[in-house]
């Protein structure tokens, strides 16, 4: 092998790391940026908080919404369990759940690193691209530090995908059984979880039927028994909050086009990556991270078309590709080291496309997924790459905000944002009675109660299960202050009677949404 | 069959495949037939299960000469 090429090889995968660790830079920036912020960045960040406060008092948040706050939660309760301690030191606020949710993320870059050096021939330069590979994906850059608790859950679920790899071929009991704790883990951190732990038994199945089945029968029944205690303890709510009200009307071409826009930004890891899962398929045996990513890139891809899901719901996927892809490259670029000298004399080293490749497609990916500010120490560099703003005024993202179903997040707060946020806070305050607002986070920095979880009262409705007789009746009757509008998520009837009794107020901008203040009708005390 | 290192192999792995492939193909155009005067025809969802299924069947086909290579 030449040592021009070898110099290339060296160089590319130096521009490469550059190009990823960028992008880690910017995830950084926004993360330090995100996390201050006191008021919901996405919509559901406040419910969630709202959770951890309820744990934290000790109560369950799976409650009857036919009756005030008209509050319930639809997720399973460990993220809101972790963040419940920090509630009693801290009170309620969005920074730790988003720096749990940050730390979880780097936690799943740290899995999959060392599950491509492990089972890599130990390359640990590609193994760090990967890693980093999976903090640069679009999908995870904008949910990583949010207060919500898809981030913790993904964590959980490589972590166990990862245990389990080693463990259940090597018969070691315990670490079977630590990876099984984590998929529970994860499954009652969100229910989407349950397709990683299908996928996982599927592979238990396959290597050893018969070590397969007691494990199963015993990770059923535990996690059944939780199901029940939690549904037993929670008069059922639990069944309808988080199973009947997650069954949500399906669009098919939100999945379509969620499909389509993950091919495009992850290409250069999801070729690599199937071709080893054709390699093992074929020629090897399956290894549990191509099961893992055939469930989930299909299934997680299919629930992504649901109300209320999205691009997130890729991002477990997207953990496994970056596996697979970094294992693909590693054990590429061992065997070409390893082929005959004289056929390496002949052909300069047939090691040399392989040798290219691999930095090549970690370039080609950091482009594909490149999303940064445009304004600011960033303009330079973004004149530079030729990246003008497409989304908000001062930022590019190369997914665009065209897609049904990707989350229009990842810019940059501003002072002005927060201080809007404060401004709604003042309203909120100088009203009377309690507030119902879409957002939970204007509720909690005016002391006042948090009334209802608008996509929670939506779904419920769909599905039959909520009328919501009294809090009309509290509508109609303005025992509400003020209503706070962003989405309008509240079901028909509920919407209905806000434009029966109460008239736009004012308009207050925060974070590029338009938030609607409605105040009871003139002549509503008379 | 259940020995304590019985593993499947590609040969049943490519069989089960089939089956699902055959079953699955037949649900979902049993969905038409069923709900008949349903306007659209095969619907997105449908095609997709579809092509979907018929990969699977493809790689089932593929995986049956493999004999007992552990799957």
């Amino acid at each position: 092998m030449s040592i021009i090429v070898r110099r290339l090889h060296r160089g590319l995968m130096l521009a490469a790391t550059l190009a990823l660790l960028f992008s880690f830079l910017v995830y950084l920036l926004y993360a330090i940026n995100l996390i201050p912020f006191p008021f919901d960045y996405d919509q559901g960040e406040g419910f969630e908080l709202r959770d951890a406060v309820l744990f934290s008092q000790g109560q369950l948040p799976y409650r009857d919404t036919e009756v005030y706050p008209f509050y319930s939660s639809n997720y399973p309760p460990l993220y809101h369990l972790l963040g419940a301690p920090l509630v009693w030191i801290f009170g309620p606020a969005y920074w730790y759940g988003r720096i749990l949710s940050f730390l979880a993320s780097l936690v799943s870059a740290c899995a999959i690193g060392y599950a491509v050096y492990r089972d890599g021939h130990r390359h640990l330069w590609l193994a760090a691209l990967s890693g980093l590979a999976f903090l640069a994906s679009n999908f995870v850059y904008h949910i990583g530090p949010l207060f919500r608790q898809h981030t913790l859950m993904v964590a959980l679920e490589t972590a166990a995908i990862v245990i389990l790899a080693r463990a259940f071929p090597g018969r070691d009991k315990r670490g079977i059984a630590l990876g099984l704790l984590l998929l529970i883990c994860a499954g009652y951190t969100k229910q989407l979880a349950a397709i990683t732990a299908v996928a996982a038994f599927a592979w238990m199945f396959l290597r050893q039927p018969r070590a397969a089945l007691p494990w199963a029968a015993a990770f059923i029944g535990f996690g059944a028994l939780i199901f029940l205690w939690l549904n037993l303890a929670s008069n059922g709510h639990w069944w309808t909050q988080t199973i009947v009200a997650n069954v949500n009307q399906f669009h098919p071409f939100q999945a379509f086009g969620l499909f389509v826009l993950w091919f495009q930004l992850h290409g250069f890891l999801l070729v690599p990556a199937g071709l080893l899962i054709c390699y093992e398929t074929y020629f090897d045996r399956l290894s549990i991270y191509a099961i893992w990513f055939l469930f989930t890139a299909l299934l997680g891809g299919i629930a992504s078309g649901a109300w209320g899901a999205g691009d997130s719901y890729f991002t477990t996927s997207i953990a496994a590709a970056c596996i697979l892809s970094g294992i693909c490259l590693s054990r590429s670029l061992k065997a070409a080291r390893r082929s005959p000298p004289w056929l390496q004399r002949v052909l300069d080293g047939p090691a040399w496309p392989i040798l290219l490749l691999a930095p090549l497609l970690y370039l080609g990916y950091a482009r594909a997924t490149l999303k940064m500010p445009t304004g600011g120490a960033f303009a330079p560099l973004a004149s530079f790459l030729r990246v003008e703003p497409n989304t908000r005024e001062s930022f590019y993202d190369s997914a665009s905000f065209d897609v049904p179903g990707y989350a229009n997040i990842g810019y940059f707060v501003s002072e002005e944002d927060e201080a809007a946020g404060r401004r709604i806070v003042d309203l909120i305050k100088e009203s009377e009675g309690p507030v119902l607002s879409e957002e939970a986070g204007f509720a909690f920095l005016a002391n006042r109660d948090v009334v209802s979880n608008p996509t929670q009262l939506r779904n419920l409705y769909l599905a039959g299960s909520f009328h919501g007789d009294r809090l009309i009746e509290m509508i109609e009757t303005y025992q509400f202050g003020l209503v706070i509008l962003r989405a309008q998520f509240y079901p028909t009837p509920i919407l209905q009677a806000i434009g029966r009794a109460y008239e736009h107020w004012q308009t207050v901008r925060m974070n590029r949404f338009d938030y609607l203040i409605l105040r009871p009708k003139s002549g509503a005390s008379e | 069959m259940f020995s304590r290192d019985y593993t499947v192999t590609k040969r049943q792995l490519g069989f089960a495949f089939v089956v699902i492939g055959i079953v699955g193909i037949l649900g979902v155009l049993a969905v038409d037939i069923l709900q008949v005067g349903r306007q659209g025809g095969i619907g997105p969802a449908q095609a997709f299960a579809l092509f979907v299924l018929v990969v699977l069947l493809i790689v089932g086909l593929t995986l049956i000469p493999l004999g007992d290579a552990p799957a």
